[in-house]
């Protein structure tokens, strides 16, 4: 693990970008990335954080809730909550500049700090739990649900799960799950992947 | 006797492959025909109709990293462009097919219920390619193109390319050699570490075309936006 993190920036507004890459060319052992491509049909690599604006959420709503990078939106146009939930944060227009480092750092920070309690193998059931809540084809929101726990938490699981088995995708997952005796085939037979 | 690069225009084609053989299917990308004798590098250039100056740029580029400058102003980046459309023809029409076939050949049958994932799962790294590359047919080398023949180009500027450049499809292949390394279990296994090994080398190949589009084609065509319009 490199002591360097990402941040993946994909902001349309030149103001907002301009000001997030300067807020965060302040911060120590961050760096960004500019995302051009479509969301949708390609993650950025890598990345230990995304941010986005809140009017692309609507759009990428399903998409958040089941990738394993936390996505951060700058609240440019009002959400109802229930489209909030998925985001690990939110940065206001007006929010001080020392409060947006702050989230950002607590959340590299839970980042880090999560990666170094992971080094042994072998998986918790925790962990198993969702890496079959993931091949079922359920959301962040869904498993969270299932597991009572918060999506945060099925975030930092889903960190810890790639850090392990250095598997990102969930395409990655369900071959791991058949593999490795996880899942049986049948039980996800609407899976997008088989 | 092995030399290291930089190759010149009168050293032996055999001499070039001896001291790296991972350059034979550049080789075949610049359409070059088997049969060299003991031709030159730039006999062989000379009687195959390529320019020997755009051959010896990426190769020796390939060979030992280093961009010899003295040959970038003599050559036209449409060269380079051809070049990278042969490439993409030569991964999507043989050697992704190849290396799927070979896939498919070394699954164990006794784990029916996974094999069809991995193969939609390599199937679906193919589709992704393909998308990049057509982005490349469709936007870049047309671009490339409008440049040279000094006419409008439109609003596309080549750091729109550069920026798009992304890790994800290397990501990709790499989750997929770790998944056949670390999980996948075969009572046959030679012909699974033949694929593994493609698929190492078509990852290296990969990043190299990656390279020479971020270190040679995109700085010629940066050179022709700020003498061009």
């Amino acid at each position: 693990m490199t002591d360097v993190s990402t941040i993946a920036l994909k902001i349309h507004s030149p103001l907002v970008k301009a000001g997030l890459m300067s807020l965060i060319g302040s911060m120590k052992d961050v760096r960004v990335e500019e995302v051009t491509y479509d969301l949708l049909t390609m993650k950025p690599a890598d990345a230990d954080l995304l941010i986005i604006e809140s009017i692309d959420v609507p759009g990428l709503h399903e998409s958040i809730d089941r990738t394993d990078v936390p996505v951060v939106a700058v609240m440019t146009t009002a959400l109802p909550d229930s489209m909030t939930t998925s985001l690990a944060g939110k940065i206001g227009l007006y929010d001080a500049a020392d409060t947006v480092r702050g989230l950002l750092t607590e959340l590299m920070h839970e980042e880090s700090k999560t990666l170094s309690s992971s080094q042994n193998d072998s998986l918790s059931p925790r962990e198993k739990d969702v890496i079959m809540g993931i091949v079922k084809g359920l959301s962040n929101k869904e498993i969270a649900s299932e597991m009572s726990v918060s999506v945060n938490t099925v975030m930092t699981h889903r960190r810890n799960i790639a850090s392990k088995l250095q598997i990102h995708s969930a395409a990655g997952l369900t071959i791991y799950a058949i593999t490795t005796g996880l899942v049986d085939i049948s039980d996800i037979k609407n899976s997008d992947y088989i | 006797m092995r030399r290291i690069a930089p190759f010149s225009p009168s050293d032996g084609v055999i001499d070039l492959i001896n001291a790296d053989y991972d350059i034979l299917p550049v080789l075949s990308r610049f359409s070059l025909p088997l049969g060299f004798g003991s031709k030159s590098i730039g006999e062989l250039c000379a009687s195959s109709g390529i320019n020997t100056d755009v051959f010896l740029l990426v190769v020796n580029f390939l060979v030992s990293g280093e961009i010899d400058h003295s040959y970038l102003g003599k050559i036209s980046p449409m060269d380079i462009a051809t070049f990278l459309h042969n490439s993409h023809d030569y991964y999507l029409n043989y050697k992704f097919p190849h290396i799927r076939a070979n896939l498919i050949g070394a699954l164990d049958p006794a784990h029916a219920d996974v094999n069809p994932v991995i193969v939609k799962y390599f199937d679906d790294y193919i589709k992704q390619v393909e998308t990049h590359f057509r982005y490349e047919e469709n936007m870049l080398f047309p671009y490339v193109k409008a440049l040279l023949d000094k006419q409008d180009p439109g609003k596309y500027k080549v750091d729109l390319f550069a920026r798009q450049h992304d890790h994800e499809l290397e990501n990709k292949l790499n989750e997929l050699k770790n998944i056949i390394l670390r999980y996948y279990t075969t009572r046959v296994p030679y012909r699974m570490y033949d694929v593994l090994v493609d698929i190492y080398n078509c990852e290296e190949d990969l990043q190299k075309h990656a390279q020479i589009e971020d270190h040679i084609l995109v700085p010629l065509i940066r050179d022709m936006e700020r003498n061009g319009q």
